[in-house]
C-alpha cells in the first residue's frame, strides 16, 4: 500500500492550468452554438404554424358542414333521376312499392264480381 | 470558495462578460478535477470546453443560493464518468476485435516503473469504483462530499471505496507474484 500512497501523493501534484485564452475559447464555442440553437427553433416554429392553421381550416370546414348541410337526403340519387322519365305507374318496379289501384281500376275489378 | 453570486444572475440572463468571468474563476478547479482522470492536456482542455458548454446550457437551474462550486464540481466529474465508459468500452472493442498484436502498455517517459504499475492497475478499475477513489484520496473529499458530488449515498460511497481498494490491491499483488 506504500506505493499507492506514493503514487497518489505524486498525483495530487500532477494538474494542468488553464491557459489565458481558455474562456475567450469557450466563449467563441457558446456564440457558434447559439444561432444553431435558435435556427433550429425558428424552423421548428416556422413549420408549427401552417400546419396548425391547416389543420384549425379544416376542423372549422367539418363543423361547418356538419351544422348546415342536411344529415340525410330528403331524396336518394334513384329516386331523383328516374323521377322526371319514369311515369307515376312504372314506379313501382324501380322502388318495389306498388302505387294504390285508381278508383276506376278497382271499379272494374269489382263489376264482374256483382254481376255473378 | 468566495465569488460574486450576481455573476450567476447575470449569465442566467445571457450576460456574456458574467459568462467569461464564471469560466475565467472556475476553470482552475474544472481542469484539476479533469486532470485527475485524464493524462494528456489536449483531453483535458476538449472536456473542460464540454463541462462549461453543459453548464451554461442548465445555467437556468441554478439557483443563486445553492453551492454552484459543489454543482459545478458535479457536472465535471459526470462528464469525467461518461467519458471514461466511452473509453473504456472503445478500449474493450478494440481488445476483442482489433489487430492481435497488442502494442505495450504505455509507461511515461518520466514515470519510474513501480508508479506505473500503480497507475495501470488504477487505471483498469471500472470508473464506478475510480472516481471516488480518486476524489477520496487524491482530492481528498470526505465521503460526505464524494456521495454529494456523485449523487449517492454515504454507504454505497463507502462500499465503492472499499471494493476499489480490494481490487487495486488485488491487481497489484498479481503483479507482485508474475514478477
Amino acid at each position: 500500500m506504500n506505493l499507492l500512497n506514493e503514487f497518489f501523493q505524486k498525483e495530487r501534484s500532477r494538474v494542468f492550468e488553464p491557459d489565458p485564452h481558455f474562456p475567450q475559447r469557450v466563449m467563441a464555442r457558446l456564440k457558434e452554438q447559439a444561432p444553431v440553437e435558435n435556427g433550429l427553433w425558428e424552423t421548428i416554429l416556422g413549420s408549427t404554424r401552417p400546419v396548425l392553421a391547416l389543420a384549425l381550416t379544416l376542423v372549422f370546414a367539418l363543423i361547418g358542414i356538419h351544422l348546415w348541410a342536411p344529415v340525410q337526403p330528403a331524396r336518394g340519387m334513384i329516386e331523383s333521376y328516374f323521377t322526371s322519365e319514369v311515369p307515376a305507374d312504372e314506379t313501382f318496379l324501380y322502388t318495389g312499392s306498388e302505387p294504390a289501384p285508381s278508383h276506376d281500376v278497382l271499379e272494374q275489378l269489382m263489376a264482374p264480381e256483382s254481376d255473378q | 470558495m468566495n465569488f460574486d453570486r450576481e455573476l450567476i444572475v447575470r449569465a442566467q440572463a445571457g450576460d456574456s462578460v458574467a459568462q467569461e468571468n464564471l469560466i475565467r474563476q472556475f476553470s482552475p478547479l474544472v481542469f484539476r478535477l479533469i486532470s485527475r482522470y485524464f493524462r494528456h492536456r489536449e483531453d483535458v482542455e476538449d472536456l473542460a470546453q464540454e463541462v462549461f458548454l453543459k453548464v451554461f446550457a442548465r445555467i437556468d437551474q441554478v439557483r443563486p443560493d445553492e453551492n454552484f462550486p459543489g454543482w459545478l464540481a458535479r457536472v465535471a466529474v459526470n462528464a469525467c464518468y461518461d467519458e471514461l465508459r466511452k473509453t473504456r468500452r472503445r478500449k474493450v472493442a478494440f481488445e476483442t476485435y482489433g489487430p492481435s498484436k497488442v502494442s505495450e502498455p504505455v509507461v511515461m517517459p518520466t514515470e519510474p516503473e513501480e508508479l506505473g504499475k500503480a497507475r495501470r492497475a488504477l487505471e483498469s478499475l471500472d470508473p464506478k469504483l475510480r472516481i471516488p477513489l480518486v476524489l477520496k484520496e487524491v482530492e481528498d473529499m470526505s465521503v460526505e462530499e464524494i456521495a454529494r458530488t456523485l449523487g449517492l449515498t454515504q454507504t454505497n460511497v463507502k462500499v465503492r471505496l472499499f471494493r476499489a481498494r480490494k481490487k487495486l490491491a488485488a491487481t497489484l499483488g498479481d503483479l507482485k507474484k508474475r514478477k
